[in-house]
């Protein structure tokens, strides 16, 4: 397969213009904390803990303790061999350890000073990488949403973030059109927490529109619907191209999450001599005058065309078989 | 698939990236401290194990597949329930394991050790339910054959001997899935391997035809998907990167259904139809990206991913009717599907408080699969008189995207703007090429401490090249007809979000979003789409033992198509509206601090769906759709003392729905439809949960 010649003319132009336009951009950088010797504490964890080890059912300090932060046999981690403890996040401690004042020290709280490109740095300092590579140009970064406004690593109960049931309580929560969407007739099971937001969205960022785990949007549903993924021998045009074009895989007031039920969802893209073309009206109903109840009730077009994801029978030109 | 230049490409682009990051400006450097001192001698590691195991009985009132979508809790009666969370700290090693987090089937495995190994365990259970009332006279539901007993065929379903051979048939499967994962650590790269095996057995409602009739039948599941994924990490402070590949195998236990047809055919002679069901298929796809932190505020990345997807498996004849087995041109598609994905971003933020966004996507899809003259048989009947041969159509696309966005921010105001280009190119398509341009302008003020409003608006105008007709189709198509993935279009979208704290304890939250579809060349088909979204919450601390949120959400969508009888002009059209309203509320409150808690949610949602479609002679419309959703759970804890806690909840909800699709459809309904009967939802299920929790 030929590697696509603009993809590559791309690919060059992006490096030129990282080297044209690293010399403009230094003067608008986020200042990095610059931590001074002797700021910070003298014991490190010991000192906050003087103060901060209380447990208050949802924030607790010593809750840390049963992290993978506090793996102090893991160099990565902030409580490894040589490790900044505490003051690996929070900064530099000794005149907050003094003066006891919340602006002496790095709070990750979204009412404090820090601001959101202030705390990401702080994360990203150890966690740029894997899913977070693109958050630079990510929907959430654009909008300011720091790390901790949905990641709680002092949390009594652990981060709801990496637990499938609690995880999408927390998305819910802003996502506020979505949250109704999984109430509907039909959709996945998020709200019983059996699928996670994460199981189909990267919110770190992605190159996809909605920010998918997979490259597009077909290969996230097909990663769970390998039946649907083909190639088979008669393809669905809709289904080769976006699964979204019939379906709406947050919720639809309809069964299969289908954007619009059958016969007018057909009706919208066929319209050939024939039955394809015929209005379906309440006549068409069991009992109506006009008969036809087959293509109106029950499956309706389906109940024919089952084969709506396309076929591999050889006579199934007409996703009849 | 040749992947070298593209490779060597971006090999070359991160040299490029590496050695600018050699010479260009470096971030700040760790200060060096002294931590020889920070014994963490008060760090509260916990030791050995701990965690918690609440056991008990779970009661369900009533029998009802509806609401045992999801829950399992299908059927009435008493069963053990199990919730358990243990964790255990070793010498440098650790697990976390929890067990039915919601009295569910799910198991979480998390261990390892420390520095050296990450380990992950997931295993669940996800019951899918198709609905109550369905009836069948078939039997062997869940294989690839299905038999009916004596008495059949009929020329239609009222002569039928369903009286006698009718039976009740639960359809729906059980989707298992074991995901193991494990992730070690080597300086700056992580080596990742992840497997993961879905299984999915039992039944799930599918059609059939033979030309004028049809009869609804339980396809058998017996799917396995087994996927893989290696991957290599490499992060430092400025330079990331991740190179993975992954291999996905797709099985099906049973790749055809053969049914015994309960029609008489007369003189065609077809007592039996066959389909086929999805056939087995792989994929496996090499994916790379890299991030590199150019400067301060220059911030680049990429990534790709070439992929294939591959199917042949044996082909069936053309029929399972003696006497039209035709020949055919191969004996599998040897079909195959080559992707490639690929984005380019780049960040940076320029003098003035400006932040710049630009990114570039491609991503094509490319079916390889040879085309060739397929003789049909239509439904095992005859040979197709219009169309005795069809040529399969492998569809292509390709898809460019631009994106430029800008932020800014001053004090309390930010302004956000972008653009985007999204053209695409299709093959055996009406239209080879469609462009769509989009804009989009944001606004978001802080009005003083805890109170936000943010205002966007958006606009996207979509054009194609000559709009012709698909010959490669069957019978021609309306000439007017527009598909609406093709169609000019133009798209306006609008939100107004507001978030507003009262003090410390009251947060309020309001939204209200509008967008529009309009398809202003299309005669025939999907002309328009009206969108309009209104939603509240508000979270209310009251006290430090009570607190209480609410929300509510109220949605309405209107769409509009047309279509025409005669293949010509428009001579009829349909209007759709649909409204969903739902309302949630929830409250904890600590009734004895430290002692006892209860709490209540509750979610309410009511569904409406209306059809009308007009020829002009003024039909009326469709009964309205309707489902109605009440859900009530209140529970409380107790605790007796520090490692014991007696748990009750209680799970009221009531489904109804009213679906002119389904209301009154029963297997002999309609002459020549053969139907499970299925019938709209109608339920009331009280779940009752009784516990003790033991924390150790």
């Amino acid at each position: 397969m030929k590697i696509p010649r603009a993809f590559l003319r791309a690919l060059c132009l992006t490096a030129f213009a990282l080297v044209a336009g690293g010399a403009l951009a230094q003067q608008a950088a986020v200042p990095a904390p610059q931590p001074k010797p002797g700021q910070y504490s003298e014991k490190g964890a010991d000192t906050c803990l003087e103060c901060h080890a209380d447990d208050d059912g949802v924030y607790s300090g010593s809750a840390l303790f049963r992290s993978k932060h506090a793996l102090r046999g893991d160099r990565r981690a902030p409580f490894g061999a040589g490790g900044l403890q505490c003051e690996a996040c929070h900064g530099p401690g000794a005149l907050h350890a003094r003066n006891k004042r919340a602006s002496a020290i790095i709070g990750f709280k979204s009412t404090g000073k820090a601001t959101a490109a202030e705390r990401n740095q702080i994360c990203m300092t150890c966690h740029a990488g894997g899913t977070r590579t693109a958050w630079h140009a990510g929907t959430h970064e654009r909008n300011e949403v720091a790390c901790s406004d949905c990641h709680q690593v002092h949390r009594s109960h652990g981060d709801p973030m990496l637990a499938k049931a609690r995880q999408n309580e927390s998305c819910l929560s802003c996502h506020k059109s979505q949250r109704a969407d999984f109430q509907k007739t039909s959709s996945h099971p998020v709200r019983q927490g059996l699928v996670a937001c994460s199981d189909c969205h990267n919110a770190h960022g992605a190159g996809t529109p909605g920010m998918l785990a997979r490259p597009t949007l077909n290969q996230t549903c097909n990663s769970c619907h390998a039946d649907k993924r083909g190639p088979v021998l008669w393809e669905h045009a809709p289904v080769a191209e976006d699964c979204a074009l019939c379906h709406q895989p947050h919720g639809s007031v309809r069964s299969a999450l289908l954007v619009k039920s059958p016969p007018q969802l057909c009706q919208a893209c066929h319209s050939t001599s024939g039955h394809p073309s015929v209005p379906r009206t309440p006549a068409n109903l069991p009992g109506g005058a006009a008969g036809g109840a087959v293509f109106t009730v029950a499956g309706s077009c389906s109940n024919c065309h089952t084969q709506v994801h396309g076929s591999n029978h050889p006579s199934g030109a007409k996703l009849l078989r | 698939m040749n992947t070298h230049p593209f490779l060597h490409s971006s090999v070359a682009l991160l040299a490029a990236l590496g050695v600018l990051g050699a010479v260009g400006p470096a971030t700040p450097a760790r200060a060096q401290v002294d931590t020889s001192q920070w014994k963490c001698a008060t760090c509260p590691y916990p030791k050995g194990s701990s965690g918690a195991v609440e056991a008990g009985a779970v009661s369900v009132s009533d029998t009802s597949r509806r609401f045992g979508d999801y829950t399992g809790l299908d059927r009435e009666g008493v069963r053990g329930a199990l919730q358990a969370e243990l964790s255990h700290r070793g010498d440098g090693t650790w697990v976390d394991l929890r067990v039915g987090e919601n009295f569910d089937r799910t198991l979480e495995v998390r261990g390892g050790v420390e520095g050296v190994v990450g380990l992950r365990l997931d295993a669940m259970e996800i019951p899918r339910r198709f609905g109550d009332g369905a009836r069948t006279p078939f039997t062997g539901a869940g294989s690839d054959r299905l038999v009916l007993p004596a008495g059949f065929a009929a020329t239609t379903t009222a002569g039928m001997p369903l009286a006698t051979t009718l039976q009740g048939i639960g359809l729906g499967y059980d989707h298992r899935r074991l995901d193991l994962g494990a992730s070690a650590p080597a300086g700056p790269f992580t080596v990742t391997i992840g497997a993961r095996r879905d299984v999915r057995e039992g039944t799930r409602p599918i059609a059939a035809s033979f030309f004028n009739t049809a009869a609804q039948l339980p396809a058998p599941v017996d799917h396995t998907t087994d996927q893989f994924e290696v991957a290599v990490g490499y992060a430092t402070r400025d330079l990331q990167a991740r190179l993975a590949w992954q291999y996905s195998r797709f099985d099906n236990g049973s790749p055809a259904l053969v049914w015994d047809n309960p029609f008489d055919t007369g003189a065609f002679g077809a007592t039996r139809g066959r389909i086929a069901l999805a056939p087995d298929n792989e994929f496996q796809q090499v994916s790379g990206a890299a991030g590199y932190q150019v400067a301060p505020a220059i911030r680049a990345s990429a990534d790709f991913a070439l992929g294939r997807a591959t199917q042949n498996e044996p082909l069936l004849p053309t029929s399972v009717t003696a006497g039209l087995v035709l020949p055919l041109p191969a004996a599998g598609i040897d079909g195959r599907v080559d992707t490639f994905n690929g984005n380019l971003r780049l960040t940076a933020a320029v003098p003035g408080g400006v932040r710049l966004v630009a990114s570039y996507s491609r991503d094509e899809r490319n079916n390889r699969t040879t085309v060739l003259a397929w003789p049909q048989v239509a439904t095992d009947l005859f040979v197709s008189a219009s169309a005795p041969v069809r040529s399969n159509t492998p569809f292509d696309e390709m898809r460019d995207r631009f994106r430029l966005q800008a932020d800014w921010r001053r004090g309390t105001l930010r302004l956000a703007a972008g653009l985007e280009q999204d053209n695409r190119t299709r093959n055996y398509h009406e239209a080879v090429r469609t462009r769509e341009t989009s804009a989009y302008a944001r606004a978001t003020v802080a009005a003083g401490e805890g109170a936000s409003l943010a205002f966007k608006l958006s606009y996207g105008d979509r054009d194609h090249d000559a709009y012709g007709v698909a010959t490669w189709f069957g019978t021609t198509e309306n000439t007017l007809l527009r598909k609406y993935e093709l169609a000019q279009r133009r798209r306006t979208e609008g939100s107004v979000r507001g978030d507003f704290a009262i003090g410390d304890n009251v947060a309020l939250g309001a939204t209200v979003e509008a967008g529009e579809d309009e398809y202003p060349a299309t005669l025939v088909g999907l002309r328009g789409t009206r969108r309009t979204s209104l939603g509240g919450d508000v979270a209310w601390t009251i006290d430090e033992r009570t607190r209480l949120t609410a929300w509510a959400q109220s949605e309405a969508v209107v769409s509009r198509q047309a279509g025409s009888q005669v293949v010509a002009a428009p001579d009829w059209n349909a209007r759709g509206r649909d409204r969903f309203d739902v309302v949630g509320i929830g409250v904890r409150h600590a009734l004895i601090p430290d002692r006892l808690d209860v709490g209540a949610d509750a979610v309410i949602s009511r569904a409406r769906s209306q059809l009308r479609v007009d020829t002009g002679i003024g039909d009326p419309a469709f009964p309205v759709d309707r489902m109605a959703t009440d859900t009530i759970k209140v529970y409380a804890s107790y605790k007796l003392s520090d490692s014991v806690s007696l748990n009750a909840g209680l799970w009221s909800e009531r489904g109804l729905a009213r679906d002119w699709r389904l209301a009154g459809v029963g297997p002999a309904t309609l002459p020549n439809l053969l139907a499970f009967g299925l019938q709209p939802a109608d339920y009331r299920v009280y779940v009752l949960r009784a516990s003790v929790r033991y924390r150790f």
